[in-house]
């Protein structure tokens, strides 16, 4: 599963960078920082998008946004890997 | 704990009246320094579309004077019989003395009336109905609610982080004693998050300095604000927004027994479309239960953002049908409330835009 979540993690980052032109976001690994590269709107605009990937390859809205995603000291959002990890918790607990 | 359950007040009336003046979002790109991408992310994330404000020198109070006083006039209210006046807003005629003293006289109200402001935004709506049917509990049988804000006049005139979200709006609401009608509020306060949305200056902690503020201003950069202009940790307000509102739900619903499934309309403080979106999803709750089109049509009409949600698309159903209805509104302070409440064919005409010819106010 966390391969699939890796694949639309990335597939939302490139779509945001489309608007961004991050160039950190042009290929990134999976240490790249995504949370101190962007504002709350960005956040928010790939939590959107995220949700939209999730809920169409798995059938169901799976609530990704909670309120630690904000949050620059707690955040799960802080590096790409964190963001996988992160929503594959999600994923896993909504079964 | 702030629950409290009420059984002798009922809403009669509630109409508002929105600025004259309708802004849309792409007229306004260049204003604000949008390029075309981060306008399009904002439309489908914030759901940004148009905004009503009002023309210069009109006040929130102009704005509750027509709403009131259309209130009164299909209703035939005899003036006397109002006991309170209440004002909540942020955006008052003066710092001093309350609005709502001011408004007694100019709605012609008995100086028998008791009537004071009260200082909240996007929770004050329901704050206010909490007030308003305490007073009715404690006696009283007429009392009118005025909530609303110039919410404009809040921000930095080309801040693009608060000011293309802000819209102006002004609802009266009337509430009356009757028997045996039960409703439940659930209140809450957190004053450790004051500084995420706030004014800072101009009160006795921060001075208005003119001379500073005028230095301080810069037209080249869009972005600046005085410290007499609103400020809003985004971030931070996402998070107690999302991590509020579902508890203060459950809280209610456990408080006066009901059920998600029960309830016809959970009509929210408007901040912007992914939020309301958000909650509805996290609770499961249909579309049409939970209304969020207000801030893409009007803006955030901070406290009269739940009966301008009301006037403005619910209008029909709350007319004519009796309904099970949740408000709750969450923000500044920070400060979120809830509350279960049932209405009965109120009067609730579809929301009005400002008319000059309520402007007769001949004060300084």
């Amino acid at each position: 599963m966390i391969e699939t979540i890796k694949l639309l993690v990335l597939e939302s980052i490139e779509e945001i960078n489309k608007d961004l032109q991050i160039k950190e976001f042009y290929s990134p690994s999976l240490d790249t920082n995504f949370f101190d590269l962007v504002d709350s709107l960005v956040v928010l605009n790939f939590i959107l998008d995220i949700e939209q990937r999730l809920e169409g390859h798995f059938g169901g809205y799976i609530q990704i946004a909670n309120e630690e995603v904000m949050d620059a000291s707690k955040t799960p959002f802080r590096t790409v890997k964190d963001i996988i990890e992160f929503i594959t918790r999600r994923v896993e607990s909504e079964g | 704990m702030a629950k409290v359950c009420f059984d002798r007040a009922q809403i009669s009336a509630i109409a508002t009246t929105v600025g004259d003046r309708k802004l849309s979002i792409d007229d306004e790109k260049e204003k604000f320094g949008f390029d075309d991408n981060s306008l399009r992310r904002l439309k489908k994330t914030i759901g940004l579309n148009s905004r009503y404000v009002v023309s210069e020198g009109v006040c929130t109070s102009d704005l509750c004077y027509q709403s009131a006083i259309d209130i009164f006039r299909r209703l035939g209210i005899d003036k006397k019989d109002v006991e309170a006046l209440l004002f909540v807003t942020q955006s008052p005629d003066y710092r001093a003395p309350s609005t709502a003293i001011i408004m007694q006289e100019r709605l012609g109200l008995s100086v028998d009336t008791l009537a004071y402001d009260i200082n909240l935004g996007c929770s004050g709506f329901v704050y206010g109905l909490f007030t308003a049917f305490s007073f009715i509990q404690s006696g009283l049988k007429k009392v009118l609610l005025l909530v609303g804000d110039v919410a404009s006049s809040l921000t930095g005139k080309s801040d693009k982080t608060l000011a293309p979200l802000m819209g102006d709006a002004g609802s009266a609401i009337l509430i009356d004693r009757v028997e045996n009608q039960k409703s439940y509020f659930v209140m809450h306060s957190d004053g450790s998050g004051y500084q995420h949305l706030i004014i800072p200056g101009g009160a006795c902690r921060r001075p208005y300095l003119r001379p500073l503020l005028t230095e301080d201003r810069d037209i080249e950069d869009i972005s600046l604000r005085s410290d007499m202009d609103m400020y809003m940790n985004g971030g931070e307000i996402f998070n107690f927004s999302i991590k509020v509102v579902p508890k203060l739900f459950q809280e209610l619903f456990e408080f006066a027994g009901v059920t998600e499934k029960e309830i016809d309309y959970f009509v929210l403080h408007q901040p912007n479309k992914y939020i309301l979106q958000n909650i509805s999803k996290r609770l499961a709750l249909g579309e049409e239960k939970i209304p969020s089109k207000t801030a893409s049509v009007f803006g955030n009409q901070n406290s009269a953002s739940i009966p301008g949600t009301i006037n403005g698309f619910l209008y029909e159903n709350f007319s004519n049908l009796k309904l099970k209805n949740i408000f709750a509104g969450f923000g500044i302070g920070l400060s979120w409330g809830a509350c279960y409440v049932e209405t009965n064919t109120i009067y609730t005409p579809q929301v009005k835009t400002f008319d000059r010819r309520y402007y007769n106010w001949s004060g300084s």
